[in-house]
Order: C-alpha cells, then structure tokens, then sequence
C-alpha cells in the first residue's frame, strides 16, 4: 500500500495535528508519535538521521517551553492547563509530535508532486505554483551568497592582526554577518527572480492553452485505505488515551 | 523567397534606459532552416541583447526601448512578442544559474514539455530520450538540480532546451562551462539538430568551437554594430588579419595559419579552418623548425622565466569533503606557494569549484586538514561572477572589500570598463561581470590567496589576454593564485602547476611541463586539448623553460 | 485590477521565503529571551513576523501581495522545520490577512508610511483576535490583556511596519527592483 497522493496525505495530517492538539493527556501524543516513527523508520523507509536532524528545532521548541511551564506557569496559555510538571511534560510531547507530523509529511513528499497536484487537482493557477516552487528554489543558492559575501568581507578586514588570537577569530567570523546581511541576501533573491522569471516565461508557464497533466498523483485505492485506516487508528488512539 | 528561412530580423535596436549608447544598433540577422548562424563579438557587443531582443524578452520583461522587426519561419515580419519567439524558439541561457526553474531533473527537461501541452506519453519518452544521449545523458531523472555542478547545470538546461525540438535553437554562450568531452557531445548534438532541419543561432567567444560548426558568421564590434558576416572559414581568416582579431578567440590553427602566412611560410591563398587542413596545407614543412617557432610564438607556448615559488600559502593534507551525504572530494594533499599559478583542470562534476573553495576557506573538510599560515583572508571570484556582487554601486562594492576608490577605479578602467562609481554591476554583460570581479580583486593589497573559478569562460580575445596579464601581475606581486578552468590550452601557457581532478581525486599533480608531457602521451584523465595537439604536431616542445 | 507579472509573483515569493528564513531565526531569539522576559515575549517580538507582508507590499504594489508573501513565508517556515509545524499555515493566513487589510481600504493605491504603519497595526489586532481564540486568553485578567494588546500593536508598527519601510527602501538602493512599483519613487534612487 503507497499512498502517493500528496492532498490526501495532508488531510491525514492535519487530522492528526487537531487530534494531537486537542489531546489533554500527554498519552495520545506519545502513543501518535510512536506509531508515526514506526511508519516512517518501516514502510517509509526514512533514515533515522535525517528524522534526529530534522527533529532538534522541535526538541529545542519543546524544552524552553517545558522549561517555562515547569518553573513559571505562563497565564497566557490557559489551554494547557494544569502546572507544573505534568503540563510541562504535556507540551514536550505535543510539541514532539507536532513536529514530528510536520516532518514526516515534508521528507515523504517531493515539492513537485505537491505542486502539480496543487496546479491540476487543487485548481491553482500554475504561474503562482510555479513562482513560488522557483523561489524555494533560491535557499540553496543564497546560503552559497553568503558564503561568498562572508568571504569578500573577511578579505577586507585590516591585515595585521590588532588583538588577541580570539579577538581575530571573533571578528573574522562575524565579518559580514551584521543586519545590512538580510537586504543582501535579499538583494540576491531579487537578481535571481529576474532571471528566474524570465526562464519561467521562456518556458511558457503562462503559455496559451492548458498544462498537461504529467505524473499528477490520483486519489487511488491506496490513498484511500491509508486515510481510513489513518482516521481509525486516530480515533482509537483518541478514545483509548482521552479519559 | 530564401530557401526556407527559419528566422529574420530587421534593423534589430535596443537602448537601455539610462545608457549613454545603444547596446544593439540596427542588427539585421538571416537564418536558414537546417543551418547554424555563429554569432561573435568582444564581452559588451550586444550578443545576449540580441537573443533577448529576438524573442521580445525586451522589451517585455527587461526595461528598455526597442526597435526592429523579426519573423519567425515564413511568417510576416513583427516587432518581437514573446509569445510568437515562445512558439518558435527554444533558449540556452547565458546564465546556467538563472535558467533551471524545477526541483529535480526529470521535472526540469519537461517543464516546457507539460507547458506545449504535449501527451504525457509523449512527454516520458523525450524525458527518457533527453537522459539517454545528448548533453544531459548519465544524469539521474530525479537527481536534485541544486547539487549539480555549474557544467552539468548548462548540460540540463541544453537537454531541456533540445527536448522542445522547435524549429529554431538560440544558445548564449553553451559552451562556456562545458568540458571538452561535454563540448564535442554538445557539437554533435548541434549536428544533429541541423541534420533535421533546425536552425541555431549560435553565440560563443570559443571560436574553435564555432569554427567547426557554423556556415555562416556574423561578428559584431564593441559598439554593438554589424563588423564582418559571411561564410565561417573566410570571416574568421579576415578578422586573424586585423589588428587585434576583432576581440574574437580565434581558433589555434587560424591564428598560426595567419602568423605562418605573415612569415611567409604558408601560401597566401591558404586559409585552412582547423588543424588537418593546416597540416594537410603545410606538407613536409611540418618538421621545419622555422614553423615550429613560428608557431610557438603564435600559441604563446614560448620558454618563460621559472616562478620563484615563495612560502606556502595554503597546504591539504589528505582532505575530504562530503556535502548533501555524498563524498564530493576525497584524499587531496596540494600546496599552494606564494607567487606561483596554480592551474586545476578537469571534467563537469569533478570537483574543481569545491576544491577551490577548499583552497580559499570557504569550505571547511570534512577529514583531513587544512593549515594556512595567519595573514589576510583569500580572495574568490566565483563561478558565476553575479555572486561576487551584493551592492548597488561600483563604489560600494570597493568599499566592501577594503579598497580606496582611486586604487579599484585604476584597475577597472585598466580592464576597459567604465570607472563610473556609481554604476550597478548588474549593469553589466556577464563577460564584462566577469573582468570587474578580477579587476577587484586585483585591486586588494597584501600578499593572498586568490582564487578564480572558470574566470576564462565568456571572455573574448583581448579581454582573455588582459587577464592572463593580471595574473601574471598578480603572480609578481607574490600571490598565490588558483586558477580553476577548462580551457587546457591557455591554463598550460599560465599556469606553474597543473593538477587534474578526476571524480574527487587528484589524478596528476605536479610542474605544468610534466602534466603537459603526460597529456600529450595520452595517460592523464582530460582529452588532448587542440592548441597543445596542433603544437606537438609542429615539433613545437611544450614548455621548456628557460634555462 | 492590474494583473501580476511573473517577475512580480516571484518577486514576492522571493521575499516570503527569504523572510520565512529569518522567521525561523527570530523564533530562536524569542526561545531565548522567552525565559528571561516571560509572558509578554510574544508580544514584543511579535512585530518581525509580519514584515515580509509589508516588504511585499511596498515593493511591489498590487492586490493580495501581502497576503501572498506571509503565506509563503508561512509554507517556506514549514518546509524548514519551524516548531510549530503545520498550524503555521493558518498563523500566516491570519497575519497575511491583517496586514493586508489597510492596503485593501485604500484600494492598494497609497503606500505612505500612514498606511504601512496601519498595516502593522492591523496584522497585530488580527494575531491577537487569532491567538485569543487559540490560546483562550479569556481565562486572563482583563488589565493584562490590554497591556498585551498594546505592547503587540506598537511591536507590529516597529517591527513590522517602519523597519519593514526601511529594508525595502535600502533593497531598492541596491538596484535590484528597477522596474517594478516601488521605482515610481524616483527620489528613492537618487
Ligand atoms: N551543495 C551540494 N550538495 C551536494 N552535492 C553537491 C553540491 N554542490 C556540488 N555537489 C556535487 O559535487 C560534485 C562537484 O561539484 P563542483 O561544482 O565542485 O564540480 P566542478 O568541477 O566545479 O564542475 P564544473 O566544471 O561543472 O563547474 C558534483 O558532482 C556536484 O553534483
Ligand atoms: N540590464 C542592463 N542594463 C543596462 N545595460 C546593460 C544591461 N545588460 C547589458 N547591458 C549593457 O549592454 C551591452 C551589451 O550587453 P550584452 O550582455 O548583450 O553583451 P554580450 O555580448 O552578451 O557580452 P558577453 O559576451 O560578456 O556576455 C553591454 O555594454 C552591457 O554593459
Ligand atoms: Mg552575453
Ligand atoms: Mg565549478
């Protein structure tokens, strides 16, 4: 069973992340969480390192914030409820597996899937699908802009070393990380979206007449047993750990 | 009514909003179906402006006044639209960078595909087609774009732009960051494109390349006018006459035909367009050596003065560099010293930009070390020049680097651009981009690390030679210069060492008359480069230097 | 209504993503000072996380641009792994709304500072309606909530809309946006 279409799993995920987020117990989140990295470790086959890295920005999220609840109870967010330890223990959880949900959809799902079922299922006009895949598409090239910009900027930096060993070390890591860093990286992506425009148009994402529909997921069998099967584990889960 | 014309244009214009002239003055251009135009000219002519100004790109989407007319096939003659340039052309863009527009491969050749409408099956078996010959064949179809190398991303977007088959292909410089073994694919699939009945509009300052390929020359001159047109082998043996070649490269065998006739040792009438002609031309006086000096001089491959290599600038010691999970360099030990040029060769994909950046501290190995002695930071004119830039000014981009105006202004009109301080680099060609980043680099003080990644693609005749001085100089002043480049001819006659890249590793290391010798006899990884081939076979010794 | 160009839509992409970069970051520094300044953080830092709507806006002047570039800000959030995972979506459309709302009442013609500022003010009303509702503040006491309010509205106007006026400006000294709305200032370029 290889559930392909990339709607039909978004569905399934944001059932979990109401379910996972309404949970006042941290059972449900655990039990989803297990169950969630046994499918992506098994059938998914998805490398467990690549599932840790992805994971440390949640861990990260979820321990601050557990620390919060456990020290300082934070009126502000009345619907945890409880204090202390428990509802800290809750927030790790839920904030795990949220965050493990995320991931999970993100490694399964290559981006031009989802956007052509997004431009031939979902009906959006395919200039913006396509603009926006494009952009994405400019992370990579401006973390390599920055590289350079760091570079060309510790080039600069006075030649004798005033200073101790560290101060030197300090100064030639931060040359060129102050805040003008973001108008220069934005700087980049505007000169890269001029070209990139240009390519799209050349290519005729506006052209006249309809797209092919080319390798776009159907809703097939598959897809539909893995969102009943999803929904019944879901509410199992849900009634087994609510009360 | 020509024989069935594929694309005209007429009193082609184009001035830039704010430019002091016009980058393209009046331009008539003739294609045949079934036929290659080479389009030359020095960086600046105006031969990008052109294929942008044919397909309407401009003024459409590039801010700019244009003038002229085009008609595509037999149709009527029409300012141009990008709609009808859309239907009737496919592009190679200058920049590979800029050009690919999807995620993995597979996506990337048939996202004009899915745009014509064509049938999904039709649409596999060209994606198939495209990855299994032609300039994109061995790449994985669902291979991630952005960890392609700068030649294989010029290879996709020639894939891409060949999957289309419309009836006329306009290529911007292709060859520019293609190996030699990528560069004759590349031919051939020209070749066979025009076996069809394509017509391609072929710009390239390589005019080697062109040479083999092209029926019909047009060489446009600095000011973006018509300078010569005609049939290819007369064009370019007029322009090897003129002084100064009209800023083109010409190819080995012109320029030693043309320097053999002014000795008087070829027939004047004798115009042979590549090496076997030459040969075939010169007879028994291949071994006569009067023709091997002559020639020596002609491919600059005289004797020259030993470099006094000074302190080590940079050393590896058996590094290794992984990135994405795949290891992308391993087992590298190389010394840079003080004062000396460093050449580092090898095929699309092997390796050379990460070694590079390596050298320059960029990247840091992931095993093995590193050591660089304290002292001022390297220096890197990347490999698509538009990185080394991030301000609005010329001035601005000085000050980023820690250069006085005076000092950068000096050295940017010494390249034969304009020192106007408050000009935008991205008003630039990519050739002229290319110089300015030099130009600024050069311009920095203390002895350093500097590294220039493929600076020779794109460059035309003299600004080519200008750069070869800049190094030279640089390499006086005591640098230690990296030079990355495919153009194994002119990295031989620059270079004090040589080290090929074979697939992560260093295949051959060492003195550029070693590496040399062990090329010509065939056993280093990189085929035979024409000008050093056409030099051997004229009993031309590479590269003895001076005693 | 003026149609999008392409260059415009991937103008405004470019910057939802670039900003959905330094969306990610902030909300490290948030994570950080969180502990120390306690339950008003959300509130101070709230500002930055509606700059690229404004950003957007001013560049490129025309309908929806707001709402579009927080939206793919939002998407590019959570393709790189923001913590709050998939509920960004909707975060985004909220805030994307907001500030989209002043450009809408003045038929995307005006982008003086008045209206940026507005813009800011809008997208921190509309989080906080958003946020409400999410994390039931009703159960806080109702001086705390005005305190809240307050610090969120004058964060979305720092923040978001004053810096947001101040990066494009200097975006558009670099020479990158010729062609586009924000050149109609002339004077900017000068
Ligand atoms: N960011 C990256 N992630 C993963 N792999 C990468 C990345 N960048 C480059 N590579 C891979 O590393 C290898 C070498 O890349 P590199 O750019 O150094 O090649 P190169 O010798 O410069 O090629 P070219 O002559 O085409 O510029 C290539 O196979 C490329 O696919
Ligand atoms: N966007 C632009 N705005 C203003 N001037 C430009 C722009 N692009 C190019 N130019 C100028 O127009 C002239 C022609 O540029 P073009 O890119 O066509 O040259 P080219 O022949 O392609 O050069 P190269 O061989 O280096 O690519 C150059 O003098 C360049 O400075
Ligand atoms: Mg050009
Ligand atoms: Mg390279």
């Amino acid at each position: 069973m290889t559930p392909r279409d990339p709607l039909a799993r978004l569905a399934v995920a944001f059932g979990a992340f109401v379910v996972v987020t309404l949970a006042p117990r941290p059972a449900t989140s655990a039990v989803v969480f297990a169950l969630l990295l046994a499918l992506l470790l098994g059938p998914a086959c998805v490398p467990l390192r690549r599932i840790l890295r992805g994971l440390t920005p949640f861990a990260f999220f979820a321990l601050t914030s557990a620390w919060i609840y456990a020290v300082a109870p934070d009126p502000t967010y009345g619907a945890i409820g409880g204090t202390g330890w428990d509802a800290a223990l809750l927030v790790t959880v839920r904030t795990l597996c949220v965050g493990l949900i995320s991931l999970g959809y993100v490694l399964t799902t290559p981006a031009a899937g989802l956007a052509r079922a997004l431009v031939h299922r979902a009906g959006m006009p395919r200039r913006i699908v396509c603009g926006t895949l494009a952009a994405v598409q400019f992370l990579p090239g401006l973390a390599e802009e920055l590289r350079m910009a760091r570079l060309v900027a510790r080039a600069a930096l006075p030649d004798q070393d005033r200073g101790g060993r560290i101060i030197v070390a300090i100064r030639r890591w931060a040359a060129g990380l102050g805040p003008t860093i973001i108008v220069t990286l934005l700087a980049g992506a505007m000169r890269r979206a001029d070209t990139a425009a240009i390519a799209l148009e050349l290519r005729g994402v506006a052209g006249p007449g309809q797209p092919t529909p080319w390798r776009v997921a159907r809703f097939q069998r598959d897809d539909a047993a893995f969102a009943v099967l999803s929904g019944l584990v879901l509410a199992a889960v849900a009634i087994l750990t609510w009360r | 009514m020509p024989p069935d014309r594929a694309l005209a244009g007429r009193d082609l214009t184009v001035r830039f909003a704010g430019a002091a002239r016009a980058a393209l003055d009046r331009i008539d251009v003739d294609l045949a179906a079934g036929s290659v135009l080479g389009v030359l000219g020095p960086s600046g002519s105006g031969k990008s402006t052109l294929i942008a100004a044919l397909l309407g790109v401009i003024p459409e989407l590039v801010p700019a006044t244009a003038g002229g007319t085009v008609a595509w096939g037999d149709g009527a003659f029409a300012p141009p639209s990008l709609a009808a340039g859309r239907a009737a052309a496919a592009v190679v863009q200058q920049d590979p960078d800029g050009a690919l527009v999807a995620l993995a491969v597979a996506d990337e050749i048939a996202f004009g595909l899915e745009s014509d409408g064509l049938p999904a099956a039709e649409i596999d078996a060209r994606v198939a087609a495209a990855l299994a010959s032609g300039p994109a064949a061995g790449l994985l179809p669902d291979a991630e774009t952005l960890a392609l190398s700068g030649g294989w991303r010029q290879r996709l977007a020639w894939a891409a732009a060949l999957a289309l088959r419309r009836p006329v292909l306009l290529l911007d410089e292709p060859f520019a960051h293609l190996d030699p073994q990528a560069a004759s694919v590349a031919s051939d699939a020209i070749r066979t494109a025009r076996a069809a009945g394509t017509a391609t509009l072929l710009v390239e300052h390589r005019a080697d390349l062109v040479a083999g390929l092209a029926d019909q020359l047009l060489v446009l001159d600095a000011a973006g006018r018509p300078l010569l047109r005609g049939p290819a082998a007369q064009v370019l043996a007029e322009a090897a006459e003129r002084r100064g070649a009209c800023g083109l490269r010409l190819p080995a065998a012109v320029l030693v035909a043309a320097a053999l006739r002014r000795a008087g040792l070829l027939p004047e009438d004798a115009h042979p367009a590549d090496a076997a002609a030459l040969i075939a031309a010169l007879g028994p006086r291949c071994q006569d050596p009067a023709v091997a000096a002559v020639t020596a001089r002609a491919l600059d491959q005289q004797p020259r003065a030993m470099a006094t290599p000074g302190p080590v600038r940079v050393a590896l010691g058996d590094a290794t560099v992984r990135r994405g999970g795949t290891t992308i360099l391993s087992g590298v030990d190389l010394t840079v010293c003080d004062g000396t040029i460093l050449g580092i060769a090898g095929s699309n994909g092997a390796g050379k930009t990460t070694l590079g950046l390596l050298l320059a501290g960029g990247l840091r190995p992931s095993a093995g070390q590193r050591c660089a002695p304290p002292g001022p930071a390297p220096l890197v004119v990347p490999q698509n020049p538009a990185l080394a830039f991030a301000s609005g000014s010329l001035r601005e981009e000085a000050r980023r680097r820690g250069v006085d105006w005076a000092a950068a202004a000096t050295r940017i009109s010494a390249a034969g651009l304009p020192a106007d301080p408050d000009r935008n680099p991205l008003r630039f060609s990519q050739g002229e981009r290319r110089r300015l980043a030099v130009a600024l680099a050069a311009a920095g003080g203390a002895s350093r690390l500097i590294l220039l990644d493929e600076p020779q693609a794109g460059l035309d005749g003299p600004s080519l030679a200008a750069l070869t001085a800049d190094l030279l100089a640089l390499r006086r002043d005591g640098h230690a210069v990296v030079v990355v480049a495919h153009d194994l001819d002119w990295l031989a006659s620059l270079a004090d060492d040589l080290a090929i890249l074979a697939a992560g590793r260093i295949a051959l290391a060492g003195p550029v008359a070693e590496v040399v010798g062990r090329i010509l006899d065939g056993t280093a990884p990189v085929p035979v480069p024409p000008g050093l081939a056409l030099a051997a076979a004229l009993g031309v010794v590479p590269l003895k230097d001076a005693p | 209504m003026q149609r999008w160009t392409q260059r415009e839509i991937v103008v405004v992409a470019a910057i939802g993503v670039v900003f959905g970069v330094v969306y990610l970051a902030w909300v490290q520094a948030w994570l950080f000072a969180r502990p120390f300044i306690g339950p008003l953080s959300l509130d101070i830092f709230f500002g930055l996380w509606c700059i690229a709507s404004v950003v957007a806006a001013y560049v490129v002047r025309k309908p929806f641009a707001a709402f579009f570039a927080e939206m793919v800000a939002a998407v590019a959030e959570v393709a790189t792994g923001n913590p709050a995972g998939l509920i960004l979506l909707i975060t985004g459309a909220v805030q994307g709304a907001g500030a989209e709302l002043p450009f809408a009442l003045t038929r995307w013609k005006r982008y003086d500072t008045a209206v940026l500022v507005a813009s800011g003010a809008s997208a921190a009303i509309f989080s906080f309606v958003y946020t409400w509702i999410r994390f039931n503040y009703g159960a806080l006491s109702p001086g705390l909530l005005v305190v809240m309010l307050t610090i969120r509205i004058a964060s979305g106007i720092l923040l978001a809309g004053l810096l947001g006026r101040y990066v494009a400006r200097a975006l558009h000294r670099t020479g990158t946006l010729d062609g586009l709305a924000i050149d109609a200032d002339r004077r900017i370029a000068a």
